[in-house]
């Protein structure tokens, strides 16, 4: 029977560290024992392409840059994304050797966010092959902290950081890495320019255990900003278009069906790497102390993603 | 005025942000689809071609022992498959040439009440040699089938003890056993099950 508990805890507590809380993460342990190889990667590609998209959400805010002048200001950032039919299914092979009854061993079935009724397939002589259901989800969602510090010439850093020592569920330890840098560019077109213009890079990487889970994603693009209104307080409608790049690994010991207790294989499920474009509108409200920002966001999945900052 | 607009604004903010997303959770229904092996081992030591071998199974451990793992109840089961069935030899005492055997696996109910035999499986025929430490998918025969569906039934609607019993019933060897050679070796036949049971999770859903 194959079990990879790590893998799907490290998901769940992946899920539960950057959002709020454990998205049963025994359960999907327990759905994915039907699976290996292609079906493990189909099943979960839907939680895959929403994490890779939420990644590379929630980057910039403005494009307004100073040319010199501290500031450092601490963001939570919430990004989500909208799952489509599309989403909800997949075509799934029985495994094994199971022998359908009508020879086609492929059919239609849930993936992780798809309906939670299993799908049943008909094999010869009485035999029957399940596709477990999914988790019947509508959204997924990630949240992050960051800070953004500046500038210099025009240039500003943003770090998104976070550490976790979750040893306790036999994951080891759980990080999530990003750094970047946004340059102005408005500053080189004259005072006169109708709106501010930065460019810039960011690039992340994600880990739970020891190559338990392991993703990367790097985001590339221009952005545009206007500020509306004078003083402290402003509304600052911002656009953007990125090239966005996302990689994932996991790979666990699972135990093998039909071999003593305890022996286990190694199975390594890589998720194609996955590269797309990527537009943001969005709109800034700056108040005495704080900033709040909403924006949707276009890429291979359809998203949103607001917050907060403090900061000078 | 201002700054007390401000402060409601972002408080209203944050209370969306961390409250509303993160911790909206809700009741889903979702059948999850747990694998079970039930498995017989066989030793056979004998010297005549048409040898019978048993193995006694009580189908209920080992499922209440993987519903148990998941935290399931028998009241959790939707349905139970029969999914498919392989074979092993695990252990072939080499006389220094293969032997071919065919012959029929059945499969019989003894508790609580008799049923059957039934032909599970037809080996025909299967060389020691190659099934050894290899598994080998077998077609499964759908009187052996509906015998065992008929046991998982009384598994799920009664606290019962279901016992089956599979025996290996050998018609013919070839090469013929030579006087003072003894065919020796244990066998592992296997039949994979899949345990569809229905439970409520509370998954993190918030838009």
């Amino acid at each position: 029977m194959h079990k990879p508990a790590r893998l799907y805890t490290g998901l769940g507590v992946a899920v539960l560290v950057l959002l709020c809380s454990l998205p049963a993460s025994a359960q999907i342990e327990d759905q994915i024992s039907a699976y290996t190889g292609e079906n493990a990667t189909g099943y979960l590609q839907p939680l895959t392409d929403a994490f890779g998209a939420n990644l590379n959400d929630g980057l910039f805010r403005s494009a307004h840059i100073s040319r010199i002048g501290f500031h450092i200001q601490l963001e939570v950032r919430v990004m989500a994304v909208i799952f489509g039919d599309e989403d909800k299914t997949f075509r799934a092979t029985a495994e094994g050797d199971f022998e359908p009854l009508d020879g086609d061993p492929s059919t239609l079935a849930p993936t992780i966010v798809g309906s939670g009724k299993a799908t049943i397939m008909e094999g010869m002589g009485g035999t029957n092959f399940a596709f477990p259901g999914g988790f019947d989800l509508h959204s997924f969602a990630i949240a992050a902290p960051q800070l953004r510090i500046g500038s210099v010439f025009g240039t500003e850093a943003l770090i998104r950081y976070f550490a976790l020592d979750v040893s306790d569920s036999e994951l080891g330890n759980l990080s999530l890495f990003g750094f970047g840098l946004r340059h102005s560019i408005s500053q080189y077109l004259g005072p006169t320019f109708p709106v501010d213009i930065a460019g810039g890079f960011f690039w992340q990487k994600f880990s739970v255990g020891e190559d338990l889970i392991d993703s990367s994603a790097f985001s590339f693009g221009v952005q545009a900003s206007k500020r509306l209104g004078g003083g402290i307080v402003y509304f600052e409608p911002y656009t953007g278009l990125s090239i966005d790049r996302f990689s994932m690994n996991v790979s666990y010991e699972s135990e093998v069906e039909g071999e003593e207790e305890g022996q286990k294989e190694l199975i390594d499920v890589d998720f194609d790497p996955t590269t797309t474009a990527h537009f943001t509108l969005g709109l800034g409200v700056n108040l005495a102390f704080a900033n709040i920002h909403g924006e949707i966001n276009i890429a291979n999945m359809f998203g949103f993603s607001f917050g907060i900052a403090f900061g000078m | 005025m201002k700054s007390k607009t401000t402060i409601i604004l972002v408080l209203t903010f944050l209370g969306t942000m961390l409250l509303a997303p993160g911790c909206i959770m809700e009741d889903k229904i979702i059948e999850l689809v747990l694998t079970n092996s039930t498995c017989g081992d066989f030793s056979h030591d004998d010297d005549s071609a048409d040898f019978v071998d048993d193995a006694t199974v009580i189908l209920g451990d080992e499922l209440d022992e993987i519903l148990e793992e998941n935290d399931a109840s028998r009241e959790d089961i939707v349905d139970i498959l029969i999914v498919r069935a392989h074979y092993e030899v695990t252990d072939f005492a080499d006389p220094g040439h293969d032997w071919t055997i065919s012959g029929l696996i059945t499969v019989e109910r003894t508790l609580p009440s008799p049923d059957g035999p039934e032909i599970l499986v037809n080996y025909t025929p299967q060389s020691i040699r190659a099934a050894l430490d290899t598994r080998t998918p077998v077609n499964l025969n759908s009187n052996g089938i509906r015998l065992i569906d008929d046991a998982i039934d009384i598994y799920r609607t009664t606290e019962q003890t279901v016992e089956l019993i599979f025996r290996i019933e050998n018609e013919s060897i070839s090469p013929p056993i030579e006087p003072g050679e003894r065919i020796t070796f244990n066998w592992t036949a296997c039949i994979i099950l899949q345990v569809l049971v229905e439970m409520e999770f509370e998954v993190p859903d918030p838009f």
